[in-house]
């Protein structure tokens, strides 16, 4: 995956491409916005990831001539005003996501690859190893038997499957799933998934739904690493 | 009961009092000026007839009668209401007539009279009675001498009809004036009752601030120009406040990102020996919750700013708790608490989704955080009789609020129970979102029953009942 980090903090932008590289994706940084602008419309980049206070340019009026340049690119926002409103304006302007400083690497890297998927065209039947699910039908199987979950189990499970093998934040889950980001110290997300392990994860194999420590959960078929790595 | 509690009790008490002293004095030297003037009148009256009197004897040198004739030709043209007296002595100092007007009412003449030529005002005693008398000797023409004296009992008698008369007007001056002050000050208070009923009036709306003023430039003006004045700066100030903590909140999370940052990167480096290690997750712990505590600080500046009309949308209550209790069920569950939704009447208001949601999370979450396990929450949502108020209520069966901190938890960083996870600023952040539409929330608390959180928010279109 190639990224352009476009932020003027140079001590920041180390760490965020330190941390981005890492995990395998290929990250090019500019200083500014107009740089910023210039290298998105004339590289093929599969993100964007932009500060909002920007030199020259802020990260909203790039998005704005992006989208007017019917640049398709996957934006996400990074921003030290955590406004409620200032996240609505920036969504309703053609951004994908928006993240608040400070944020954790894991979080940003979720947040990444859920934006980069995003254009994936939905299939009807999800399917990871031995479960699927018919979002249209609300139907979920596990070895070809139906199993019955609450809206919100199923609201829950199909979240993860779209993104399956990538990491969801907690708070990826509440905002997507909830659709409210709102605050809380309860540990209710661990708690549905909790629910939902219970029903579609404990009593199968192989065990499909993973606990990122730190960050939140991800969906994926282990069974090869499982085999080269045994826990 | 009066007193103190009106302004125009206490001047209508003052002005009647003034006047009153004002107008008792006037009598008063009013009634002393007309005693004295009726004195000298006597004085005067008796002084003129003693001269007549020595005069006719001087006439009629040896006619025993002159005298009777005298005090009779007084009573014919009407002076029989001055008592006069008199007694006229030869050179020798022997008694040679004496007869007193007053005589017939057995009143004697007196006998204390100055021994030379002047006047004096005694009081004889006769029995148990006395008698004023004003009394006078002058010299006869012949070398004798005459005694002359008035009953002054009727002049003392007018002047004491006069002080009475005053003394009962008193009680009626008072009265009057007291009416007169208190219609006086009622009327030039009117614009200061309509001075208050505005500012309780502004205050509650929050968004206009100014007194209406009429425009003459008179003192009740000027008092609405300060107050207007006042409100201006004030809000001017708790601007700079707001703007001041939201910049603070915002200069902060960049540092705070960058330490994120730098200790992540660290983390990352498999060298970190186990203990440094976990000295690094812990300052990662303390980051996250600085972070939060920074967000929460920024909302809620942004809500006591009040509403962006731009994200204001008509909500169903029913449907915003239902959602809550959908993502806080299972952690009440999990605790062996019963999380309770009734919804009595839905009621829509008009508000910012977001924040309506995280102003009963706060709610919610506080309740089962303080819920002892196999104890229930429950959540009533109801539209109060007749009003155009939407409530919502959140009560628990924990511990309860004792009195002294009702009121303080709504403070920010004020914290019931430091152990548990928290930024302190909840219930502030709940209440200002409360207050930015319309409403507010009350805490009815009893320690060892268990809180309730009552939420009053304007109903945008009443309904009559949700199925």
């Amino acid at each position: 995956m190639r990224l352009l980090y476009v932020e003027d903090d140079l001590e920041a932008r180390s760490y965020v491409c330190g941390a981005l590289e890492e995990t395998g994706i290929e990250v090019d940084v500019a200083g500014d916005g107009r740089l910023g602008l210039t290298k998105v419309l004339e590289g093929d980049y599969d993100v964007a990831v932009l500060d909002v206070m920007l030199p020259e340019l802020s990260g909203f009026e790039m998005v704005k001539h992006l989208r007017a340049a019917r640049v398709d690119i996957p934006v996400l926002f990074l921003t030290a005003q955590g406004e409620v409103s200032q996240r609505i304006e920036g969504l309703n302007l053609g951004a994908d996501d928006y993240l608040s400083k400070p944020f954790a690497f894991a979080e940003l890297v979720a947040r990444i690859h859920a934006i980069s998927r995003r254009r994936i065209v939905p299939e009807t039947i999800l399917r990871t190893a031995n479960l699927s699910i018919d979002p249209e039908r609300r139907a979920v199987y596990r070895d070809e038997l139906r199993i019955e979950l609450t809206p919100k189990e199923f609201k829950l499970l199909e979240y993860m499957m779209r993104n399956a093998g990538s990491t969801v934040s907690r708070s990826m889950i509440t905002e997507r799933v909830w659709g409210y980001g709102f605050e809380s110290y309860s540990n209710s997300i661990d708690v549905h998934v909790n629910h939902l392990r219970r029903k579609v994860d404990r009593n199968y194999s192989p065990r499909l739904i993973h606990t990122v420590k730190g960050v939140g959960y991800i969906l994926e078929d282990r069974t090869n690493e499982m085999l080269a790595t045994p826990d | 009961m009066l007193r103190t509690r009106s302004v125009a009790t206490q001047w209508a008490l003052r002005y009647a009092v003034a006047t009153s002293v004002i107008v008792s004095s006037l009598l008063y030297f009013h009634y002393s000026e007309t005693r004295v003037r009726i004195e000298s009148n006597a004085q005067l009256l008796l002084r003129m007839q003693a001269n007549e009197l020595v005069g006719q004897l001087q006439r009629n040198p040896d006619d025993p009668a002159v005298l009777g004739r005298f005090l009779d030709e007084h009573e014919a043209i009407g002076y029989q209401m001055l008592r006069l007296g008199f007694r006229v002595f030869d050179p020798e100092r022997n008694v040679v007539l004496e007869r007193g007007s007053f005589e017939s009412e057995a009143i004697p003449l007196p006998r204390d009279f100055p021994d030379v030529p002047g006047h004096a005002l005694v009081s004889e005693q006769y029995g148990s009675l006395e008698y004023p008398f004003y009394t006078m000797t002058v010299r006869a023409a012949d070398g004798g001498w005459v005694e002359a004296a008035i009953y002054t009992e009727v002049f003392a008698r007018s002047a004491r009809e006069v002080g009475q008369l005053y003394a009962l007007s008193i009680p009626f001056v008072l009265l009057i004036t007291t009416s007169i002050g208190v219609a006086l000050a009622r009327i030039s208070l009117r614009p200061i009752s309509q001075i208050i009923a505005t500012a309780t009036h502004l205050s509650a709306t929050r968004r206009t601030n100014h007194l209406p003023t009429s425009g003459k430039g008179d003192e009740l003006d000027r008092l609405a120009c300060a107050f207007n004045g006042m409100m201006d700066r004030l809000h001017a100030g708790v601007g700079r406040m707001r703007r001041f903590s939201a910049e603070v909140a915002h200069e902060l999370r960049t540092p705070v990102s960058l330490m994120r940052n730098r200790i992540e990167r660290a983390l990352d480096e498999r060298s970190v020996p186990a203990a440094d290690r976990q000295l690094f997750e812990q300052t990662l712990g303390d980051i996250d919750r600085l972070a939060r505590t920074v967000a929460a600080m920024l909302q809620l500046a942004h809500s006591e700013a009040g509403l962006d009309r731009a994200q204001v949308e008509e909500i169903s209550l029913r449907e915003l708790l239902a959602s809550i209790v959908d993502f806080f069920d299972v952690i009440a569950e999990e605790a062996s608490i019963g999380l309770r939704l009734h919804v009595l009447d839905d009621a829509v208001v008009s508000g910012d989704a977001h924040w309506l949601h995280q102003l009963f999370a706060n709610l919610v979450d506080n309740a089962i955080k303080f819920s002892p396990a196999g104890s229930a929450v429950d959540i009533v949502v109801e539209i109060e009789h007749g009003a155009s108020q939407a409530i919502v209520s959140v009560e628990d069966h924990g511990p309860g609020v004792p009195g002294q901190e009702r009121e303080r938890i709504f403070e920010a960083f004020h914290r019931l129970d430091t152990q548990l996870p928290g930024s302190g600023l909840g219930l502030p952040l709940a209440r200002e979102i409360a207050r930015a539409h319309g409403g507010d929330i009350e805490l009815e608390s009893e320690a060892g029953k268990g809180s309730c959180f009552l939420v009053r928010l304007p109903v945008a279109t009443p309904q009559a009942s949700g199925s």
